[in-house]
């Protein structure tokens, strides 16, 4: 057994942090990697050695392969964690790891190529009686090929890039004359986010809900579930909503799935923590999406349920050890949500926002985790993802984790970007939400992209009238406050 | 006190030393602390906090997780703008411009081409989104300012429509 000392960790942000500290409380040492801007991150400073990138781009730095390598080289790490985005789905980074003589904190390459091709996944998962969503098993050739498939499978139909995740180079297309042109667009998506553009075409599943199941497998074939996360609420494909339990299961059901996700992962000989993501349809069948083998961004709810550090195990398993517990001895407990912060304009089809945040305050207290990247000061760059932070909350029921979610969320102030903080408070208060019958159509049935009141508080005119006091020149003493709205859409000025 | 506002409404209001002066009323309070980006008042028996940020004419408050900005202008300010507002309207003239910044990933339209409504201009790609860029109206395109490949800073002019 090879016992790890020392991690390079190949990430950024909330989740380069996360792995920290996790490093940190096993008495183990951190190495950062950083891009020039981002030098004044608290991830940066809070390893035991960082090391600059040199350069911005994701692909000079945090997906460069040979500089990660040649740093781990350097610092003397034992191993490299990925994280999750950038490299962490990429099997020829593993293999250069494993070449430099160093363990990577994740699956085989074998595994990760396996289930990183979507279509070679479901052929797999077929194989090992994992119900799949009816359609292609191969990427598409050409666009004649593509629109008799499309034809066979029947509209409204979903273009996946077979190299795909986070919803990147997915689009839905509802019929023949929108085809081609989604096709192009997912291929170039699809290019862009993970150098390979092979799509495919698979059925779109009205009212889906996604839910997704964590794996933990050691290298001696021993492998269980922890359990599920419903992940239904998501703009753009992408999730911003997550909790655990789902009020989709039932308990047999929840079993029936446990032991398809427990399948999935034998198929492909998986070590280490992983995903395996599925659709329910409005009848409640079930059918295997894909595996992410990798942490999942969402696995805090996970961890607040089963009280299992994720990051501790993936540790453990990488240097050779068997899991130390039974599916038996899993005990979950409680009901665990997360809002996902990100630097969003809610109001403006959820594009992205960019800048220094100015202010930030985040919330505290009994039950509530926050798993932040960024201080005030730092920046949102155009570079990388625009998430801020990942706040999750875990209580005893239910409907004390929503009313506990939305305490929290008022207490976060974050001042400089637009945030994702008004839809997720949108979320708790809803209906479907509360009642727990909702589905991926969530944002597009019930978002608003204007807010049904914008009641300017008393706050705003004390603030302008402490500015104005402070400085800015006052004529005749007399000013007029105009209320601007923040919800025009300012891409267009007549 | 002004009740309930809406978007454009428009709020006249004088400073006084315990307050501010509304045509409706007053709103009173003391200042107990004011730093960069936080102010602390006191208003009956409430000391609330404020997390404010200025930007020139604009003043952004979070309250309740919401971002709310209004602009503090004086009537001079208002005149320039509404003059300037109404000269764009009479050309009927629009600038589109990024929302953010990004790379154009593809240009889909050329100079005097007709287009509708909701028809895609520019794709512009951020964050690695590809995000279609479409036409506020049924227009003729006058200029297109970018091409395929170019990086674009946020506001900046990519295609102009008559």
């Amino acid at each position: 057994m090879n016992k790890i000392r020392k991690i390079l960790v190949a990430n950024r942000g909330e989740i380069a942090l996360r792995i920290m500290r996790t490093i940190r409380e096993m008495g183990l040492l951190s190495v950062a990697v950083y891009s020039d801007v981002d030098v004044t991150m608290p991830f940066v400073r809070y390893a035991d050695e960082a090391y600059n990138l040199k350069g911005n781009e994701a692909k000079d730095t945090y997906l460069n392969i040979e500089k990660l390598i040649d740093i781990a080289k350097l610092s003397g790490v034992d191993a490299i964690h990925p994280g999750y985005g950038f490299l962490s789905e990429n099997a020829d980074f593993a293999k250069s790891v494993i070449n430099a003589g160093l363990i990577f904190i994740g699956p085989q390459p074998g595994a990760i190529s396996s289930m990183g091709d979507k279509t070679a996944a479901r052929r797999l998962a077929k194989e090992f009686g994992v119900p799949i969503v009816p359609g292609m098993e191969n990427p598409v050739t050409d666009i004649e090929e593509a629109v008799r498939e499309a034809e066979k499978i029947g509209y409204p139909v979903l273009i996946k890039a077979a190299a795909g995740g986070g919803g990147k180079g997915m689009r839905i297309v509802r019929s023949r004359s929108e085809l081609e042109s989604n096709i192009s667009a997912a291929k170039g998506e699809a290019l862009s986010a993970f150098g390979d553009d092979r799509v495919y075409i698979e059925k779109f599943i009205s009212n889906p809900r996604h839910i997704e199941f964590q794996i933990l497998a050691d290298e001696y074939g021993n492998i269980v579930h922890l359990y599920e996360r419903e992940c239904s609420i998501q703009r753009r494909h992408q999730k911003v909503v997550e909790e655990t339990p789902s009020t989709a299961l039932s308990p047999e059901v929840r079993r029936e799935m446990g032991e398809a996700a427990v399948r999935a992962a034998m198929a492909c000989q998986y070590s280490n923590a992983g995903t395996v993501e599925f659709v329910i349809d409005d009848e409640g069948h079930y059918y295997f999406l894909e595996m992410n083998t990798r942490l999942q961004v969402e696995h805090p709810i996970t961890e607040l349920t089963t009280g299992i550090d994720l990051v501790k195990e993936q540790i453990r398993i990488a240097q050779g050890e068997k899991l130390s517990f039974t599916q038996e001895e899993v005990v979950k407990l409680g009901h665990a949500i997360e809002c996902r912060i990100y630097a969003e304009d809610v109001y403006n089809s959820f594009l992205p926002d960019t800048g220094i945040i100015k202010f930030l305050r985040e919330p505290a207290g009994n039950g509530v985790r926050v798993d932040s990247g960024v201080e005030s000061g730092n920046e949102i760059s155009v570079y990388y993802d625009p998430m801020i932070a990942k706040l999750s909350v875990w209580a005893r029921t239910r409907d004390d984790a929503i009313r506990k979610m939305r305490r929290a969320l008022e207490e976060y102030v974050v001042l400089g970007v637009q945030t994702t903080i008004p839809f997720c408070n949108f979320v708790m208060d809803s209906t479907p939400f509360k009642s727990g019958r909702y589905s991926t159509n969530f944002v597009a049935e019930l978002w608003n992209l204007q807010p049904d009141s914008n009641d300017i508080p008393l706050e705003a005119f004390i603030a302008a009238s402490v500015v104005l006091k402070s400085g800015r020149t006052i004529e005749d003493g007399k000013e007029t406050i105009k209320i601007k709205s923040k919800w025009l859409d300012r891409r267009f000025e007549e | 006190m002004p009740g309930f506002l809406r978007e454009g409404d428009v709020v006249r209001f004088k400073l006084s030393d315990d307050g501010i002066l509304f045509d409706s009323g007053k709103l009173k309070y003391t200042l107990l602390k004011s730093t960069e980006n936080r102010i602390l008042v006191k208003i009956d028996n409430k000391i609330k906090e404020i997390f404010y940020d200025a930007d020139r004419e604009r003043v952004s408050v979070m309250s309740s997780g919401v971002l709310h900005t209004i602009s503090v202008l004086t009537d001079r300010e208002i005149l320039l703008r509404e003059f300037i507002k109404s000269s764009a309207s009479i050309h009927h003239h629009s600038e589109i411009r990024a929302p953010m910044p990004g790379m154009v990933v593809k240009v889909s339209v050329i100079a005097g081409q007709k287009v509708v409504k909701g028809e895609t201009l520019v794709i512009l790609e951020a964050m690695k989104m590809e995000n279609e860029i479409r036409s506020p109206r049924d227009a003729e395109v006058e200029n297109v300012l970018v091409s395929a490949g170019d990086i674009v800073e946020k506001n900046q002019l990519l295609v102009s429509l008559k």
